[in-house]
């Protein structure tokens, strides 16, 4: 469980960059709303340090639990659900001891766990059929009771997640090239239904069903019930940041932030505050250091000492570029409107103790990877036993 | 391990590094994130930073005060109060109309619930309220009316406006303003829900008060074209209660604002509000033409509307100030940028020439004496017959007609009469009315149906009265059904009706329907709402919709209501005890007085307790609107043109009609008989009597038609041209010169002097030559230009038609009693014509003076010195012949004038004058329309020079009371 590891092992630049974006969330959520940066710093400080626990544990020996924590997940989801908060019409919270959690977001790290075992042990068959359905089964069951929240981006983001760990673990191209045959000209149709339909109900499909599907699509949500203006503002704001932005904290009341012109600042629009504040430097500053994280974990993950390993690595590397992606997207306005946090800036326990667990184990991976062992020299290692 | 699979899994293994794969998907993601954020931040940065600014700030305007105005002294005639105005913008975002329409109505729902918590209420500029039964209806009519529609449609011009809009009901406009096509209050498609009502504090029915309090400030906030921080004004002069409350709820209260506001307070107002006017409201109308001039007008800006408000507006005016902050996303201020305010600058004050206690002693004289006049006239003779009546000063008044006048010019509120809290007295009224109607509306129906309908002369003197006001005033001039401008003149059975009066009112009717003179659409659209009018209609159905439109309407209408009255006391119906006691009930006449137990005990009768409440002026002429019922003066300083004074009796409290206007009070004045806001003194022209006669002096003089020592002999009559024309001293003044014939206003010797000034060369009289020398005379005195005062005056009429008529002052001549006083300015300092003038100075509030307003010379006389010597002498001894100005302790020169402009009515008194005979300092014209003699006039001139120079005590001038002493009916001129 826990090994004898050589600190020049220990991936400092990844820890870098994570402690050093951390802090810029510290200032960014205080700037944004005071009140909330104590609270961020010691989520923060939690976190590092559970970051660092997390990476001496070995990681295989996590592993070994993955079916018990895929129950676990399950429970839990299962547990918003039945005991949850129901806020903004939504169900996806749940008070332990005063701190509301949000499961969905612990979730991803475990679902990362568990795949990343699954398709480790079953790494010869991956493309066998039966395999390929339980897979999808498996990752199913989950995704059902996230999107009964209703949690619609994370449903997505977990899927993505899946996908992408499917991939790097060996689906195969025939396989993959089948999918796509199958689900991109359905989509491309049903979009196409969708969007050429008016609401005067001519086109292929009724005007009230029409309007199921966007409704379903944007979530009439009260959270979201400004959601257009709230783009817009945020894209001003960040737009308003110009090359060098207006500076952190700057006193000026005529900020987006201090103005109140965008609700829950200091979560999903964080980075209007980034855009605003920081200016252009600063906000591609941070996005080049989420890149980093990202390439530091997939280049751990290439020395992983095994395909759960590296699976464990991308996948963390996955996670955090498509958050960061949606987070961003949304408040530069290229997304629709979906509130998602971003990793390690965005005020938000949950989020960012998920966040850091998974750094951890990338870690750990990282401590054990001194041998580069591909998953194709496992494999050969594996066959030659 | 077989060798084709080995190469197929390096194959795949070798040429697909799957993390890569990961690289590439982070990199590009990035990159898409990156290369946006450079769009955003460096191409485009500099506009969103600008539109960022728009946003988050926004300027307000810091109200400047409007400067005050002064008398000629330094007293306060128009100043502001301080108080709190509440204003409301739209500041909210809604996902859509329907919930905009539920959040604003629940806004003005709290809004109001708070303000009448309070005793406050919303400002009533809106023209639709709820009338005493509580339904619906407009507060004003015509123009207006139509403009206010043409504004809650939408429409920029009335004509734009469909029929059926023209004539919406205020039910079909409020229908209109509550669907969800306007404000939402009822929605047809996807009514608000309970919970969604109680979210927004609105209940689930609204009472019609509240429904158009609701309607009210929507349409305020509308008229802003919802334009966001644009504030409205919805509610004025706050109580501090108000206030308090409205700031506790100001965070559940979007986009309201307590602003610090002044109102406008005028002292004096009955005496002053002829000349100052009053502020209120931009119209739409005047608003485009101030932003003409000046930009800074908004639809919310408060605006002089009449008289000197109106006329110095841009000298009044101050200018707003600015102030840039910063708001968050509620429109609530988050900091004021300092460095960008600019601080308001107060208006200029205006400084009259008006003397205020002089404009006020001259307005209480005036309705002293106009009411001791009234008083004199007043008889209870059941004989008295004025169709029997050729002179004019015979003319009285019998105590019923006071009785009518009191519930025709509503000093009784009849439709109290009919309300559950109406008095015995008033029920009794009541029921008789309503019998009375009955029978009325009885005999109407019969007329318009019957087979044998009677002819208008066949008919007694009350139905044709009824018909009358059928036909003129219902169907034509108040509804327009019967169309005047349709009607050919020419025709025979019009002629019938018109002026032989030998057919019935259905043949006309039927006529006027077969002839198309009907406005069909009129008659059909207020009938029933589902007819369009174009359904083609024979000339028998419209005489039928429209006989059942008069019967039906005619009973709404109050004006026919107050002719039925008039017949109820004429037939004895409503006796005079009735109307007092109601008067009494009604509150017009305080019941602890010592008449009321008098009356009441039979120890004074109806007639002599109306007389007792004129003498105390309880009952004043302006209320009743009888002959005489109202009067001017105007007073100069004629070494300098100002103007000292300038009254029209009566006048109105101004104080109700600016800041908040009370709509019902400004509708009472524009009802009543006795004209208040038309300015006696500058728009009332009548002919000036013989107080031409100085014109005609002049001309003679001048003319060398006679010198001074000329005399003409006055039996009684002048007979040279025919029609002969009579002195108004019957046995005639016998052999008089120039002075003597004006001292004595010898109608004879003016005659003889035009005739004089019309003889030719051969000797013969040219009425056009002699009527050419006197107009040329009149406008060499500018009686043919406007005085000169700066607020707006009529045009006046230079005599055009006969000569002889035009020396003593009647022909056409018709001119303003401003205009004469102009005139009599420039007699008293011999020559000098002033554009006489209302303002002295203006000064900013620091008191600097910014403009001094001097009287400009119209021209000056060029009038040999005799004939000055002959007019003034002339006037001196009109003076020394009138017995009431013996002892008066100042020298006065002046010019009697009698006016008769009707035979059915009393004369027009007048009188000009200056003081003191050697060394003028004031000169004056006074006139009581329907005054009856010019003595009435000299008595209020007589009053004026004792207060102006302090010849006895103010306070046995100033009395409060009617002043019956010397006033006359008698016709001396």
């Amino acid at each position: 469980m826990l090994k004898q590891y050589r600190l020049r092992d220990y991936n400092f630049r990844l820890v870098l960059w994570v402690l050093a974006l951390s802090v810029i969330g510290i200032l960014l959520v205080g700037s944004a709303k005071a009140s909330l940066q104590p609270r961020q710093t010691i989520g923060v400080i939690a976190g590092a340090v559970m970051m660092i626990i997390v990476s001496m544990f070995d990681f295989s020996w996590i592993l070994n639990f993955y079916w018990i924590l895929y129950v676990l997940n399950l429970g839990m989801l299962a547990a918003v659900l039945v005991f949850g908060n129901s806020s903004h019409g939504a169900q996806r919270w749940i008070s332990i001891g005063g701190f509301t959690f949000q499961p969905a977001e612990l979730s991803k790290i475990i679902l990362i766990i568990f795949f990343a075992q699954y398709f480790m042990k079953h790494e010869n068959d991956l493309n066998k059929p039966k395999i390929f359905i339980r897979s999808v089964l498996l990752i199913i069951l989950p995704l059902a009771l996230i999107i009964a929240q209703p949690d619609l981006k994370d449903t997505i983001i977990i899927f993505l997640l899946f996908a992408i760990m499917y991939f790097i673990a060996g689906l195969s191209l025939k396989t993959i090239g089948i999918i796509l045959a199958i689900v991109i000209p359905a989509a491309v149709i049903f979009l196409f239904a969708v969007t050429q339909t008016d609401s005067s109900g001519n086109g292929l499909l009724k005007s009230y069903q029409r309007q199921r599907i966007m409704a379903f699509l944007n979530p009439n949500d009260s959270e979201y019930s400004d959601d257009s203006t709230q783009q817009d503002n945020s894209v001003i704001a960040i737009g308003s940041g110009e090359l060098s932005g207006k500076g952190l904290n700057n006193s000026d009341v005529s900020s987006a932030n201090k103005g109140n012109f965008i609700s829950e600042i200091q979560t999903d629009f964080i980075f209007a505050v980034a855009g605003e504040e920081l200016g252009f430097l600063g906000s591609a500053g941070i996005i080049i250091l989420l890149l980093l994280i990202a390439l530091e974990c997939i280049l751990t993950a290439m020395k992983a000492k095994n395909l759960s390993g590296t699976l464990i690595c991308c996948g963390m590397a996955a996670l955090i570029s498509l958050q960061s992606f949606i987070n961003i997207g949304v408040a530069t306005k290229i997304l629709p409107n979906t509130g998602t946090p971003l990793p390690f800036v965005s005020y938000g326990l949950t989020s960012l103790l998920s966040n850091f667990l998974g750094i951890g184990l990338v870690l750990n991976v990282s401590l054990q990877g001194k041998i580069r062992v591909t998953p194709r020299a496992a494999r050969r290692k594996k066959t030659a036993l | 391990m077989d060798k084709r699979l080995r190469r197929k899994n390096r194959f795949r293994h070798f040429h697909l590094n799957r993390p890569l794969v990961l690289v590439i998907f982070c990199i590009i993601l990035s990159g898409v994130l990156i290369n946006r954020l450079y769009h955003l931040q460096i191409i485009k940065g500099e506009s969103y930073r600008t539109s960022f600014a728009i946003t988050t700030t926004k300027t307000r305007t810091i109200k400047s005060t409007r400067g005050n105005i002064y008398d000629r002294n330094g007293n306060v005639l128009a100043s502001n109060q301080l108080s709190y105005s509440l204003t409301i913008e739209d500041s909210g975002t809604y996902d859509s109309t329907r919930q905009q329409d539920l959040e604003l109505n629940g806004e003005a729902y709290r809004i109001d619930q708070i303000l009448q918590a309070n005793g406050d209420s919303l400002s009533n500029d809106f023209h639709i309220v709820l009338d005493s039964n509580g339904n619906y209806s407009f507060d004003v009519t015509g123009r207006t009316l139509s403009r206010f529609k043409a504004d809650v449609y939408g429409e920029a011009k009335i004509d734009d406006l469909t029929d059926a809009q023209l004539n919406a009901t205020a039910d079909e406009m409020m229908d209109f303003l509550t669907s969800q096509k306007k404000f939402g209050l009822t929605r047809t498609s996807k009514p608000f829900t309970q919970e969604e009502l109680d979210s927004v504090g609105l209940p689930a029915t609204l009472t019609k008060q509240q429904t158009l309090d609701i309607v009210y400030v929507r349409y305020e906030l509308s008229t802003t074209s919802y334009r966001k921080y644009v504030p409205v004004t919805i509610a004025t002069a706050l109580s501090d209660n108000s206030v308090a409350a409205l700031n506790e709820q100001k965070d559940n209260l979007e986009g309201i604002d307590i602003v610090q506001d002044t109102i406008r307070v005028y002292s004096d107002p009955e005496a002053f509000a002829s000349i100052i006017g009053y502020t209120g409201k931009v119209s739409s109308s005047q608003l485009s033409e101030l932003q003409a001039e000046d930009s800074s007008y908004t639809s919310d800006s408060i605006v002089g509307k009449s008289g000197i408000e109106k006329i110095c507006e841009s000298v009044l005016k101050g200018s707003d100030g600015q102030q840039t902050v910063y708001v968050d996303k509620l429109g609530k201020v988050l900091e004021v940028d300092d460095s960008k305010t600019i601080q308001p600058v107060a208006g200029n004050d205006v400084y009259l020439t008006i003397d205020k206690d002089l404009q006020d002693a001259t307005y209480q004289i005036l309705e002293q004496r106009i009411a001791g006049i009234l008083e004199n006239v007043i008889i209870d003779d059941p004989t008295y017959d004025p169709s029997t009546i050729t002179d004019t000063e015979n003319i009285r008044i019998p105590i019923g007609d006071v009785y009518n006048a009191i519930i025709e010019n509503s000093v009784l509120d009849i439709s109290h009469f009919a309300s559950t809290d109406a008095s015995a007295t008033e029920q009794k009224i009541q029921s008789s009315f309503d019998t009375k109607q009955a029978s009325v509306f009885a005999a109407i129906e019969a007329e318009l149906t019957r087979n044998d309908p009677v002819a208008y002369d066949k008919l007694t003197d009350e139905m044709q009265e009824y018909e009358s006001y059928i036909v003129n005033d219902f169907l034509m001039s108040d509804t327009g059904i019967l169309d005047s401008s349709k009607i050919d003149k020419t025709d025979a059975t019009y002629l019938a009706w018109t002026r032989d009066e030998t057919i019935s009112l259905q043949e006309y009717l039927t006529y006027a329907a077969s002839q198309n003179w009907i406005d069909v659409s009129a008659i059909t659209s207020s009938d029933s709402s589902s007819s369009s009018g174009d359904t083609y209609m024979d000339s028998s159905e419209i005489y039928s919709a429209l006989s059942n439109y008069i019967i039906k309407n005619l009973q709404e209408d109050e004006d026919f209501s107050k002719l039925l009255y008039k017949w109820m006391i004429k037939n004895g119906d409503l006796t005079g005890t009735e109307v007092i006691n109601a008067m009494y009930d009604q509150g017009v006449f305080s019941k602890d007085d010592e008449d009321y137990s008098k009356f009441e005990s039979g120890a004074m009768s109806g007639i002599d307790l109306i007389k007792d409440k004129i003498d105390k002026l309880e009952l004043t002429p302006a209320q009743l609107a009888l002959d005489p019922c109202s009067g001017s003066a105007v007073i100069t300083d004629p070494n300098t043109g100002e103007i000292l004074a300038c009254v029209s009796y009566p006048g109105y409290d101004n104080n109700r009609l600016a800041n908040t206007m009370d709509v019902a009070y400004y509708n009472k004045l524009a009802a009543d008989e006795s004209q208040p806001f038309y300015n006696k003194a500058t728009q009332q022209t009548t002919a000036p009597g013989s107080t031409f006669k100085l014109v005609t002096t002049t001309a003679g003089l001048e003319e060398g038609a006679i010198t001074t020592s000329t005399t003409f002999t006055c039996n009684g009559v002048f007979d040279l041209v025919s029609p002969s024309l009579s002195c108004w001293y019957k046995p005639g003044h016998g052999t008089l010169n120039v002075v003597g014939g004006l001292a004595n206003s010898c109608n004879v010797f003016f005659a003889n002097v035009a005739y004089q000034l019309g003889l030719n060369e051969e000797g013969t009289f040219s009425d056009s030559l002699s009527l050419g020398k006197l107009q040329k005379y009149a406008e060499l005195y500018n009686l043919d230009k406007p005085s000169g005062i700066e607020v707006p005056e009529a045009t006046s009429k230079v005599s055009d038609q006969y000569a002889i008529q035009t020396a003593i002052g009647q022909g056409t001549n018709s001119y303003t009693t401003t205009q004469l006083a102009r005139y009599v300015t420039t007699l008293a300092n011999s020559g000098t014509s002033y554009n006489i003038s209302l303002l002295d100075k203006a000064t900013d509030s620091s008191g600097n003076v910014v403009k001094n307003y001097t009287p400009s010379v119209e021209s000056t006389l060029s009038i040999g010195s005799t004939t000055w010597d002959a007019i003034h002498e002339g006037m001196r001894a009109v003076i020394e012949n009138k017995p009431e100005y013996q002892d008066l302790g100042i020298d006065v020169a002046g010019k009697t004038g009698t006016a008769q402009e009707s035979k059915s009515r009393p004369s027009h008194a007048l009188f000009i004058c200056y003081a003191p005979y050697e060394n003028p300092q004031i000169a004056m014209a006074v006139r009581i329309g329907n005054g009856y003699t010019s003595t009435n006039a000299t008595l209020v001139a007589k009053d004026i020079l004792q207060y102006y120079f302090n010849l006895t005590d103010s306070s046995n001038i100033l009395t409060g009371k009617a002043m019956t002493e010397s006033v006359s009916s008698e016709n001396v001129d």
